[in-house]
């Protein structure tokens, strides 16, 4: 697969990790605007690595021509797929705590996959690629959920889905605004779908969950990153029959 | 006389880009700044718990992460008067040159240089698997805490083993580094006359009083420049300098010998790793409990890229101000004069070395 990266708001991890991954399972990265490349990618998939800050307009434009042009697009960490981090962005020092420009790359152009982590790791982003190159549908279930085709996907399944009621996306952007970012692991508890396995709490990048029989958020320590909501086990669960 | 900007690809985020006036292809006066989006970490840490103040820190930009929340967590604890453990220190050296290590090389990996991948990745990967150790996770490593680093037992085999299987290889890396920096300065005729500051080490000795934050609109002087720029530059004693490997190794002759001095750096991080860990007992205590007061404080490191000032004052357990000087801030200001008297054709190779990060400008 020739692999294109569109950067925009992001620390550059995930772009980082994802070269390492391209390096590991032998893709190549053919295009990259961290490396200067402009236009139209000539690429199978476009990675988006970052926020889309839409007051922007140049962002846009970019981002706009870089997907119109290839075939896959994936939400690359939890910037581009949720908004992540860089919802917290100020922006020219300005007193106002909140910063409502910011959101995923979802919101403004269409996305097959996500994937989240802060960033995610090498090893994520390898096993994406291997079933992305097996086009095992399957295995990229979870990416596509993410990628906030929740209601287009829910038809195609072979039971009910058990989850969130809400689109993802609507869930990501709407719930506890002021508090939360991106994590929904609340959606899980409050749904009583918590089992206590601590998946999310491993998962976790800035190591705010820890166990009592049930996970506790150290909201000191939270990122709204989402990696918890999409490590845990039923938040795509289905039932059968 | 012309005036040109030219956007210059550095391999990181943000946009770098260099306003230049250009008299038969030679750059006679330059100003370099970034028009990236304001993170504005100094300003959304407010009323926030300091922890979450090192969480945010690290993700200003994956060069110097962990370098970025090391600074925030000493000030933190400078304000607070904590005194870490021995052991947490020393580990937390090792999580620096960790990441040392892991920077430079990917550096290298997205220079004008023709080096050996494969080889930069094993470093890579040697220094993940240490940031991985002490730090918990490889990226933004969140074991950084006030009063040390949450980790139950230090991972001492483990951390020695990976540095010292990487070393054959880093020694490789330097010396094709040295040969490649060579052969390419025969293409790019340089000088660099300017100040330096750094040491070798883990913990700088520079205070906000050394540092002078200058706003965009009083920095620049170029038109198209006071356009683009949204990025504070620092001065260190009032002038222009130098951060960062070429400081710290005192190889400031040319701007490319940042790599030279980056591939030496990456040898000596590995060495550094594998002697302090072990001299290190696995049992030893790494966290100290912290009561959160009111004070104000004050830390410095070497990162990767250069010298990190952070300061904070605290108010119980809420972030009441802070400030983030960054290697690139620094670098900023002294970046246009690295460029004079060059060709301009060869900008971007020169401004890629120096190691300019648009979004850690911005930060």
């Amino acid at each position: 697969m020739k692999i294109a990266v569109l950067s925009l708001m992001a620390c550059g991890a995930c772009a980082r990790n994802l070269e390492e991954a391209c390096h590991e399972t032998g893709h190549e990265i053919v295009w990259s605007s961290l490396d200067g490349d402009t236009g139209k990618p000539d690429a199978d998939v476009l990675f988006i690595d970052g926020a889309v800050d839409f007051t922007d307009h140049e962002t846009l434009e970019k981002l706009q021509e870089t997907t119109s042009a290839v075939g896959t697009v994936v939400s690359l960490g939890s910037c581009a797929a949720t908004g992540g981090f860089e919802r917290h962005v100020i922006g020219m020092r300005d007193p106002d705590r909140y910063h409502f420009t910011v959101f995923p790359a979802a919101k403004f152009t269409d996305t097959d996959y996500a994937i989240t982590g802060c960033p995610p790791t090498t090893d994520a982003i390898a096993a994406f690629l291997q079933a992305l190159d097996e086009r095992d549908e399957e295995a990229l279930r979870p990416y596509k959920v993410l990628s906030g085709d929740y209601h287009a996907l829910k038809p195609d399944l072979p039971a009910p889905v058990t989850g969130p009621e809400l689109p993802v996306e609507d869930v990501l952007l709407t719930s506890n605004k002021d508090l939360c970012l991106g994590c929904d692991l609340d959606v899980i508890e409050k749904d009583l779908f918590c089992v206590g396995c601590g998946t999310c709490s491993t998962a976790c990048p800035a190591m705010a969950i820890v166990m009592d029989e049930k996970p506790v958020i150290r909201q000191e320590r939270c990122i709204r990153c989402g990696t918890c909501f999409a490590s845990c086990p039923r938040s795509f669960k289905t039932t059968r029959g | 006389m012309e005036i040109k900007t030219v956007r210059i690809p550095t391999g990181t985020p943000g946009d770098i880009h260099a306003v230049m006036e250009v008299s038969d292809g030679v750059i006679v006066n330059a100003e370099v700044c970034s028009s990236t989006t304001p993170l504005a970490w100094e300003t959304l840490v407010l009323e926030k718990h300091p922890e979450f103040a090192i969480v945010a820190a690290e993700r200003v930009c994956a060069g110097c992460d962990a370098s970025a929340g090391l600074a925030v967590a000493e000030a933190i604890e400078n304000a607070l008067e904590v005194q870490v453990p021995d052991a947490a220190t020393e580990a937390r050296e090792a999580l620096n040159a960790a990441n040392t290590v892991r920077s430079h090389a990917t550096s290298l990996l997205k220079s004008d240089l023709d080096l050996d991948a494969d080889a930069l990745y094993t470093v890579i990967k040697a220094a993940k698997k240490v940031l991985h150790a002490l730090g918990r996770k490889p990226d933004h490593p969140p074991a950084i805490t006030p009063g040390g680093l949450e980790l139950e037992t230090i991972p001492t085999a483990k951390v020695e083993n990976a540095a010292k299987e990487a070393l054959e290889t880093a020694e490789k890396i330097k010396d094709d580094t040295a040969s490649a920096v060579d052969d390419l300065k025969d293409e790019i005729q340089a000088e660099m006359n300017v100040e330096t500051y750094g040491e070798p080490g883990y913990k700088a000795d520079l205070t906000p009083d050394d540092v002078e934050i200058v706003p965009p609109d009083e920095f620049y002087r170029m038109k198209s420049a006071l356009e683009l720029a949204n990025n504070h530059v620092a001065l260190v004693d009032g002038n222009p300098t130098l951060v960062g490997p070429q400081a710290r190794k005192n190889l400031t002759d040319h701007p490319l010998d940042a790599y030279t001095a980056k591939a030496e750096e990456i040898v000596e991080s590995l060495e550094k790793i594998a002697e302090t860990s072990e001299n290190l007992d696995p049992n030893a205590d790494v966290k100290t409990d912290v009561e959160y007061t009111s004070g104000e404080g004050h830390a410095a490191v070497e990162a990767p890229e250069g010298t990190l000032l952070v300061t904070i004052k605290l108010r119980n357990d809420r972030v009441d101000e802070a400030l983030m000087v960054t290697p690139s801030n620094v670098k900023a200001a002294v970046a246009g004069r690295v460029l004079k008297d060059l060709e301009e054709e060869h900008a971007p190779t020169v401004i890629k070395a120096l190691g300019l990060s648009g979004r850690c400008l911005t930060h």
